[in-house]
């Protein structure tokens, strides 16, 4: 026979006879693989979810780039680091005589799509078909929705156009333009200005607008004409807005590009390739420029830096990037995801093994006793140390061997199972993501496992590798028993010369099941570590996940938090909002709502960014140090003269930093200050939200000389260096439009104290990018009072539920319109949805991190389960001794719950080490990254783990210790005497 | 006057065709301060007769009075405390608490019974068993007689009515097994303490007032050794 097979054997018949033991290491292996199966299959899985997810948003597309001649296009296509490249033609526009809503889109907007466009661009078609020539078009839907008469097979005469806008200048603007003055400008809601006397192609999707006194609409025949036969209509695209000047509408195009042409080009690239695609593209459109046009474009537009310190002029929207779609295939701009994703994957990977770790060491040393008999007594026949770490390891691969699969598809099945947890809140961020853009497009994106051969072969890899640690401690422990400890047989109690004093004390005071158990937990070395291991590591892993998890919520809040203001659940529910920029039509509707019968409740919603400015000398050191330690990541060696005067040592009004305020009905306000425990009796009082975040992405720079740090925030408390009842003054840079010139001035306010997040939560929740004020509207109104313009950038919407479906008062509101044209009534239900993003993401980490933690705690609590056992039978002298001394139920019980209350506090003092030292390094490795950020102690989920390992203990030794009568007395003397 | 009193005990285990008679129908009396000794054969059912007399096994068949108690009509608890306090168990395997030291071993059953501690009497008990300068230690830091010593101090620190000893020197050389009999003996002279011993050695059988003689689960033999003598 081998030289092996006899000692695997031996250890088979042990595995065989102690069942439960072996199963309970078979159950933590086969855990142990369900978990790296879960980590590597579940992040690919919600990868390519999210990716088909943001795809459905946006499209498959990568990069989008306009305004491209032949020769660039060539280069494009020949990099390395692209994979396709389509053309996409602007062919302008052409008048729409079937329009149902000319009015608003009395033109088609038509563009030539090449090959796979169609489908990059998330073009479904409704009806008909895709065209397939230049003559034929896919339309879209919203003109048959608006009740054009258009059907398939008709043909559209186009004489295409295009068209330019011209505002008119006035004297003034013209004297400035003479003077080399900027002259005024026209604003459009799109973010779109035209300088006065100044005429510019109109933006893609321009609205339709009629001429007025301010501006006039040009168009400019291209003297092309086509017949375009419809062939189809399709869904809205996502670029197509409501009230647009022109229904979109598609064509087929060749994918090449004539010599004297330039096109807009759309690409995916070589996600496996390390080239920085963005930067060669920007690159090869930097070549054909002078050192004037650089320069100019440098100046309008910004600046893209490559890794090797590069800095390549780009115009503003030239070239696009899908980065949400890129971020998920991890190839977004911000390496930060990627890292993050890494991060936790490893994290993950190393936790598992953890767990697995003390579970196979706990099993084998609960069982050394036993398994020291039997290896000893093969030790006196022969056995070698290597034959007898064998018999570790062979116990462990075997068990491997079947957990694998086992492993592997309870791993798959967790993934399955968590994606469908997961599901109603990934498309509840979905739609939160995508709700501004989808407009009502059909957004269904179902999920699949993605299982990748790669994966598994490293659930494989990994798997073993942390089975092979695990089984090496005990391995080599085992390797050294000798035959002596095999007829010993008593290795569990301490030996050797040492000296136990006893416990006089609890003699004397007759005090025996504190004396047993104190005795008992010391002098039992292997059982009681094993306990205390167990515990700890559930306790332990169990909080570093919560702390994990909660770290990563925290991340990606400080990260995605784009709503300065977002309405708590006092302004929820509402089901209309009334809004309008002018203030007379806001007070008559206002007046109107707060009288009108129909009104069920309402409540006003009001405040305003950048309202005013907070001297410097106001706040404290550490604000102006911090600010000075972000700047310095831009300017490490000088910082510019021009950012010290705006930024750190602020030489006006305006260049001070600036603060946000809300304003807060004088109840609601008193609410508040009661919450934070402030006195706002006084006048003219205000609150400060404790809060303020400084960071790279609130202060950008972006000109020469100036680095691009990594992502780095710093959350301050309390920054004014004002005591509460003192005066703060706000200033403010004001226009007298009467005087025609910039005023100063300052406000006077009363500090009353601080705000946090708590006092304000039921309110509404601030993104404390800038300093944040909270006062009453009667407070408002005296500022008011001292100002001659507007307070910053007012909102202000009043939210109302009225008690009719066919309100009069609803109709009434609805024929006021903004100075854009919009309607003041509004839905108000967006108000809701606005936290639905922040929410659903929590969400789905904490879902994420509770299935992780619920197998963490599976395999933790199984090795405590084992640990709790093994003691029992490793006692059970103890027990049967006690027994037949005398000892009755209640003193068992009593000695019991004072072993398991000395373990648990054992346990807990080393599980609090063990996190606070993880805690300290994650926040160190975290804060390094991403700057130091405002980790929240995860309380809920530390309770939970409190009360689970005190219940676990509690339920297990009473499981174990449950007494089965005299028989098993007298047979367990019986096995210690005749 | 009469401590214990067994009637018509039986013990069968198992059934039907692996049922196996441990004791049959066995009767008899023991006096206070009277020290029996049992001897049989090995598998005689002497052990099973003695963890009977000691309440940790129960009888199939049959009544065990101790002090006019009925033992085996207590319920867990009330037996568990009349055993401590009424009954010393020494066995061939000493059966000490692994994680005590022998202070603490012959202080249990006492502490058990919720008395404190008396020093002097625990000094004097350690004294006479002659472990002065072992009572810091455990029990597998003792030699086997050193341990069957701590478990017969054990048995008569707590001073219970009637000492059982399975085999006491079962497990110990000759010289020490003797030392260990004169312990038991002296416990049972010095404070009337009715001792019942189990034994192969017919030498040390002899020592007894009595000897009770089991053979296939029956009385054999109930004899004075004065008359044997």
């Amino acid at each position: 026979m081998n030289n092996k097979k006899i000692i695997f054997k031996v250890t088979a018949a042990y595995m065989k006879k102690n069942k439960k033991r072996t199963l309970i290491t078979f159950l933590g292996i086969m855990i142990m693989v369900a978990m790296m199966t879960a980590v590597f299959v579940g992040k690919d899985t919600v990868l390519e979810y999210m990716k088909n997810a943001v795809a459905a948003d946006k499209g498959k597309w990568h990069i989008q780039v306009y305004d491209v001649n032949a020769s660039q296009l060539e280069k494009i296509r020949a990099l390395k680091s692209t994979d396709r490249v389509e053309i996409a033609r602007s062919l302008g526009y052409s008048e729409f005589a079937q329009s149902g809503n000319p009015d608003e889109t009395p033109y088609i907007e038509l563009k030539g799509y090449s090959g796979e466009l169609f489908d990059w661009m998330n073009i479904k078609v409704k009806e008909g078909r895709y065209p397939e020539n230049e003559n034929e078009i896919l339309l879209s839907e919203r003109a048959l929705k608006e009740g054009s008469g258009i059907a398939i097979g008709d043909v559209i005469e186009a004489e295409m156009f295009e068209r330019y806008i011209h505002a008119f200048a006035s004297e003034k603007d013209e004297e400035a333009i003479a003077n080399g003055e900027e002259p005024g400008m026209v604003f459009f809601s799109s973010g779109f200005r035209v300088l006065h006397g100044e005429t510019l192609p109109v933006p893609a999707h321009f609205p339709y607008y009629e001429n007025n006194d301010h501006f006039e609409i040009l168009r400019e025949m291209t003297g092309e004409k086509r017949s375009l036969t419809v062939v189809g209509f399709m869904e809205m695209p996502y670029y197509e807005a409501e009230g647009q000047g022109g229904y979109i509408a598609l064509s087929g195009t060749e994918a090449s590009c004539a010599e004297d042409e330039r096109v807009n080009i759309v690409l995916t690239i070589d996600l496996h390739s390390k080239q920085d695609c963005f930067a060669e593209i920007l690159s090869i459109l930097d070549e054909d420029r002078t050192e004037e046009e650089r320069e100019a474009v440098r100046k309008e537009g910004c600046s893209y830096m490559t890794d090797d310190g590069r800095s390549i002029p780009v115009e503003e929207g030239r070239v696009v990037e899908n980065n949400m779609l890129l971020t998920f295939a991890a190839r977004g701009n911000d390496a930060s995801f990627n890292y993050l994703c890494i991060f936790f994957q490893v994290f993950f990977v190393a936790l598992i093994t953890a767990a697995a770790l003390i579970l196979i060491v706990n099993v084998f040393s609960m069982s050394f006793r036993e398994r020291s008999r039997y290896l000893g007594m093969l030790s006196s026949v022969g056995a070698t140390g290597k034959q007898k770490k064998w018999s570790v390891y062979y116990e462990v691969f075997s068990l491997l061997l079947f957990a694998l699969p086992g492993g592997i598809l309870l791993g798959l099945l967790t993934v399955k199972g968590g994606m469908m947890l997961l599901y109603p809140h990934f498309s509840k961020l979905i739609s939160a993501i995508a709700s501004n853009v989808i407009n009502g497009r059909s957004c269904e994106i179902g999920y699949r496992l993605i299982v990748n051969p790669v994966n598994i072969l490293f659930v494989i890899v990994f798997s073993t590798l942390a089975v092979r640690i695990s089984a090496w401690i005990p391995a080599m422990k085992i390797s050294k028993v000798g035959p002596v400890e095999s007829i010993r047989g008593n290795e569990d109690v301490r030996t050797g010369k040492k000296r136990y004093k006893s416990r006089l004390a609890l003699l004397l005071k007759g005090k025996p099941e504190r004396l047993i158990a104190a005795a008992s937990l010391e002098r039992n070395r292997h059982s009681t570590r094993g306990i205390v291991r167990s515990i700890t590591a559930f306790a332990a892993l169990s909080l570093i996940t919560a702390f994990a998890s909660r770290s990563m919520v925290d991340i990606i809040k400080t990260k995605t938090e784009n709503e300065d203001f977002m309405p708590g659940e006092r302004f929820q529910g509402y089901d209309y909002a009334f809004a309008t920029d002018d203030d007379a039509d806001y007070a008559k509707g206002k007046a109107d709502i707060e009288s009108s019968p129909e009104t069920e409740s309402f409540r006003e919603l009001e405040y305003s960014l950048f309202a005013y400015n907070i001297a410097m000398k106001d706040l404290k050191e550490e604000y102006k140090n911090t600010l000075r330690t972000i700047v310095e990541m831009y300017f490490p060696e000088k910082i510019p003269d021009i950012v010290m005067e705006n930024v750190l040592e602020p030489t006006d009004t305006a260049t001070n930093p600036v603060c946000n305020f809300v304003y807060l009905s004088p109840e609601d306000y008193a609410e508040v200050a009661k919450n934070a425990g402030a006195d706002v009796s006084g006048e003219h009082t205000v609150l400060v939200y404790d809060t303020v975040r400084l960071s790279t992405d609130e202060y950008r720079f972006a000109f020469d000389g100036a680095l691009q740090p990594d992502y780095a925030v710093y959350d301050l408390k309390e920054m004014l260096a004002l005591a509460p009842g003192e005066e703060l003054d706000l200033l403010t840079n004001g226009y007298d439009e009467e005087e025609d010139r910039v005023y100063e001035t300052q406000i006077p306010v009363t500090f009353a104290g601080y705000v946090d997040a708590e006092d304000v939560s039921d309110f509404f929740r601030l993104r404390p990018g800038y300093i944040w004020i909270i006062t009453s509207t009667e407070t408002g109104q005296y500022m008011d009072g001292l100002l001659k313009d507007g307070r910053g950038i007012l909102v202000r919407s009043l939210l109302f539920n009225v008690n009719t479906e066919d309100s009069s008062l609803v109709r009434r509101l609805s024929q006021i319109n903004d100075t854009y044209g919009d309607s003041a009534i509004t839905s108000a239900s967006m108000y809701d949805g606005m936290t639905d993003f922040m929410t659903a993401i929590t969400r789905i980490i904490e879902i994420t991190a509770g299935c992780f933690t619920i197998l963490i705690a599976l395999i933790c609590l199984l090795n405590l389960y084992n640990s709790v056992a093994g003691r029992k039978l490793s006692r059970h002298r103890e027990l049967s001794v006690l027994d037949s001394m005398g000892m009755t139920k209640g003193q068992k019980q009593h000695m019991l719950l004072l072993e398991d209350i000395s373990l648990l506090g054992r346990s807990f003092l080393h599980s609090v080490l063990i996190v606070m030292v993880f805690v300290l390094v994650l926040q160190k490795l975290l804060s390094d990254r991403f700057g130091k950020l405002h980790f929240t102690l995860p309380l809920p989920l530390i309770a939970v783990t409190l009360i689970l390992s005190v219940a676990g203990l509690l339920l297990f030794t009473a499981l174990s210790y449950r007494d089965r009568g005299r028989e098993e007395l007298i047979e367990k003397l019986r096995t210690e005497s005749v | 006057m009469e401590i214990l009193r067994v009637e018509n005990v039986s013990k069968i285990y198992g059934s039907g065709e692996t049922e196996v008679k441990a004791l049959d129908n066995v009767s008899f009396t023991v006096e206070k301060g009277e020290f029996v000794s049992i001897i049989g054969p090995s598998g005689s059912g002497k052990s099973t007769l003695l963890h009977i007399l000691g309440g940790v096994d129960k009888p199939t068949e049959g009544k065990v009075f101790i002090d006019d108690t009925e033992i085996h009509s207590l319920n867990e608890d009330k037996l568990a405390i009349f055993r401590r306090r009424q009954i010393g168990l020494v066995y061939q395997f000493y059966n000490l608490m692994p994680v005590l030291n022998v202070d603490e071993n012959i202080a249990l059953p006492h502490l058990l019974d919720g008395r404190p501690l008396d020093k002097e009497r625990l000094d004097a008990v350690v004294e006479h068993l002659g472990l002065t300068d072992r009572r810091q230690n455990l029990p597998n830091q003792l030699s086997g007689g050193q341990q069957q010593r701590v478990s017969i101090g054990r048995a008569m620190y707590s001073h219970p009515a009637i000492l059982l000893a399975d085999e006491p020197t079962g497990n110990l050389d000759r010289k020490t097994g003797e030392e260990i009999v004169e312990l038991l003996k002296e416990s049972n002279r010095s404070v009337q303490q009715t001792l019942i011993l189990i034994t192969h050695d017919e030498r040390i059988a002899m020592q007894a007032d009595r000897v009770i003689g089991i053979e296939d689960g029956r009385i054999v033999r109930n004899e004075k050794v004065r008359n044997l003598v």
